[in-house]
């Protein structure tokens, strides 16, 4: 695709952005912020598009500017007080009910436990867990290396396993 | 934790490579990143690929036409909504004034549906409706070209089902669409229209400042 083409761009701007979305809203832990994310990510990504070495892997490019932005984002915020009150225990995983209200107020209580991590341990335990990388991918993508990325991903297991009774 | 186990969560290890007393675990971490991958939202507010294709649209633009046009246009300001309620809230308080050299003879308040004071931004809107025995709900409106694609939920199950969306500031028509055959208005709207075919629409005014955005049908 070449720069400036804006049907174009279109196309990947839909095909895209539910899961930039999805990271930046998980990431960030607020859909305003998510949005911004997304918005910046896909301008800064049309004004760039010339860098993007592989055309093939547009969409892994326009993920790593919004896994970038979402960084920025974080950096400029308080961290956040999540307390382990406001995050009820989870169910027993081995007895998970089907889907339904109590499967849906699990998966609500995971993703406050998410918020609860460090912005590098939930960074890493998205990308390796929920996005499904290898840890080559996201040493790559993320400049860090590949034993920093698994130490923060187990610390990032750990903590969840604190804050989710039943994995303890 | 057990050391094979963080193995095979970091994919050294196969299922079977696991020692039985850690295969169960094993299985309880895989159900946690699957409920993960699920958590959160689903999609993006709808809304937004128009917003994301504007602000494209305005980066094609050369920087010195961008530069002209920073000079010649009025220049909407994003203003967040409940930052935006605040500053309304506070213009209000200085128009208000009884001292204040801005206050108006006279200001109507728009009647009809939820009014916010936001600016030329898209805001999030909440729709919400109780209904207990529906099994589905959905938004269709002017903003989605009339398509009952927005699903709201219901994720506890007391029969109260809402959603959000990302809607630019002006006059909406809406009506919710239960088990995807049934259209009904919004019964906590505040004004409704006639939509031509003997039923009512939902009216929605999100408006950039007083007296914008006529609800009038």
């Amino acid at each position: 695709m070449l720069a400036g083409d804006e049907d174009a761009y279109a196309l990947l701007v839909r095909r895209y952005k539910d899961a930039l979305y999805r990271y930046a809203e998980r990431m960030t832990g607020r859909p305003d912020d998510a949005a911004d994310v997304v918005q910046q990510a896909f301008i800064k990504g049309y004004q760039s598009l010339d860098r993007c070495r592989d055309p093939e892997r547009v969409g892994g490019w326009l993920f790593r500017i919004a896994v970038n932005l979402c960084k920025d984002q974080l950096k400029g915020r308080a961290r956040r007080e999540v307390s382990l009150e406001t995050t009820a225990p989870i169910r027993a995983t081995r007895d998970l009910p089907e889907e339904g209200a109590e499967r849906a107020e699990i998966r609500e209580e995971i993703y406050r436990a998410l918020q609860a991590l460090s912005d590098e341990q939930r960074e890493a335990f998205v990308l390796k867990h929920v996005e499904g990388w290898s840890y080559d991918e996201m040493a790559e993508k993320l400049e860090v290396s590949v034993p920093a990325l698994k130490m923060r991903v187990h610390r990032a297991r750990e903590q969840l396993q604190g804050l989710l009774e039943h994995y303890r | 934790m057990n050391e094979s186990l963080n193995r095979y969560l970091d994919g050294e290890l196969e299922a079977e490579q696991l020692p039985p007393e850690a295969r169960e675990d094993a299985q309880a971490w895989e159900a946690l990143f699957a409920d993960a991958r699920e958590a959160g939202a689903r999609a993006a507010p709808v809304g937004l690929e128009s917003l994301i294709m504007q602000d494209v649209r305005a980066a094609k633009t050369s920087p010195v036409a961008r530069v002209l046009e920073w000079w010649v246009s009025p220049r909407p300001v994003r203003v967040r909504p409940l930052i935006g309620l605040a500053a309304a809230a506070a213009i209000g308080a200085l128009l208000f004034l009884p001292s204040s050299p801005f206050q108006p003879e006279s200001i109507e308040a728009p009647l009809g549906a939820t009014t916010t004071m936001v600016g030329e931004q898209p805001v999030y809107v909440q729709f919400v409706l109780e209904a207990p025995d529906a099994a589905s709900v959905a938004v269709a409106g002017d903003f989605n070209e009339w398509q009952p694609e927005v699903v709201l939920a219901d994720p506890d199950g007391d029969g109260i089902w809402s959603g959000r969306l990302l809607l630019s500031p002006g006059v909406h028509k809406y009506m919710f669409v239960v088990n995807g055959t049934d259209w009904m208005p919004d019964p906590l709207a505040e004004q409704y229209v006639e939509d031509g075919f003997g039923n009512r629409n939902s009216v929605l005014a999100i408006t950039g400042g007083a007296g914008a955005g006529s609800l009038a049908p």
